[in-house]
């Protein structure tokens, strides 16, 4: 993915990623990232958690205009949300 | 590439192709030169979505899938599928929206976070064993697809 997105900068255009893999995107250096300690395949949060997944895009986006040195990593303190267990 | 290469030697080809290219290229640059209030926002996933109707990602293939989807923003969350081999798609195939944003995003766009976002949406699936295919044909395509509908600002995500 950050390959693309270097592709996608190089013509001109901002971008701006999530990555759940800290160590690939340090070597594939994409201008601004945001890693998050979500597993895989749970990139924008728990299914019908809308507040989270709004929460995870709204940081992203907004590295757009905090990030000003090329390669800034950010990490989210989004945690995954514990499974409510049914009361015994 | 050798069918016979190890996991190993793998790992480290494609480690020497990403040393070389950051050598070569640096980190590309590109401020964003208006409020985010007024950008077309380009989305660009690589978890392996497509729309029905158009031919899933060949997950299975072990030189990987670099090809691309291009995904309407108006597409029903309900016509989206997976096809990614190396990711738990439980989460996802309850709410797409866990790795494929397309209902927040929308709302977003409703909600004048941006000014517009713009469409289609572009889908890659994220095994990719050899990065050349994908660096020197389908990501410049994309780009320049992006670059030419006159894009102001990008998210990308993985699976």
């Amino acid at each position: 993915m950050g390959l693309i997105q270097r592709a996608i900068e190089r013509e001109g255009v901002p971008t701006v990623s999530l990555t759940l893999l800290r160590g690939l995107t340090l070597r594939v250096k994409p201008p601004r990232a945001f890693f998050l300690r979500f597993p895989f395949g749970g990139t924008f949060g728990p299914p019908s958690n809308r507040q989270i997944q709004r929460h995870v895009i709204l940081d992203v986006l907004s590295g757009l205009t905090s990030i000003d040195e090329p390669g800034t990593i950010v990490e989210l303190p989004h945690v995954w949300p514990e499974e409510k267990k049914p009361a015994s | 590439m050798s069918s016979a290469e190890s996991r190993e030697e793998r790992n480290a080809r494609v480690q020497r192709y990403l040393e070389e290219l950051v050598a070569a290229e640096g980190i590309p640059w590109a401020p964003l030169t208006k409020p985010l209030a007024r950008c077309r926002l380009g989305f660009v996933s690589t978890a392996g979505i497509y729309q029905v109707g158009q031919p899933p990602f060949d997950a299975s293939n072990p030189q990987g899938d670099w090809s691309y989807r291009e995904i309407p923003k108006d597409t029903p969350a309900s016509e989206l599928r997976i096809a990614h081999a190396h990711y738990d798609h439980t989460n996802a195939e309850k709410d797409i929206n866990v790795v494929f944003p397309i209902e927040r995003l929308r709302e977003l766009e409703a909600e004048g976070v941006f000014a517009e976002l713009a469409s289609p949406f572009y889908c890659f699936t994220g095994f990719i064993p050899d990065p050349r295919p994908l660096v020197e044909t389908t990501a410049k395509e994309v780009a320049a697809k992006i670059r030419a509908a006159e894009v102001d600002a990008v998210l990308l995500s993985p699976g």
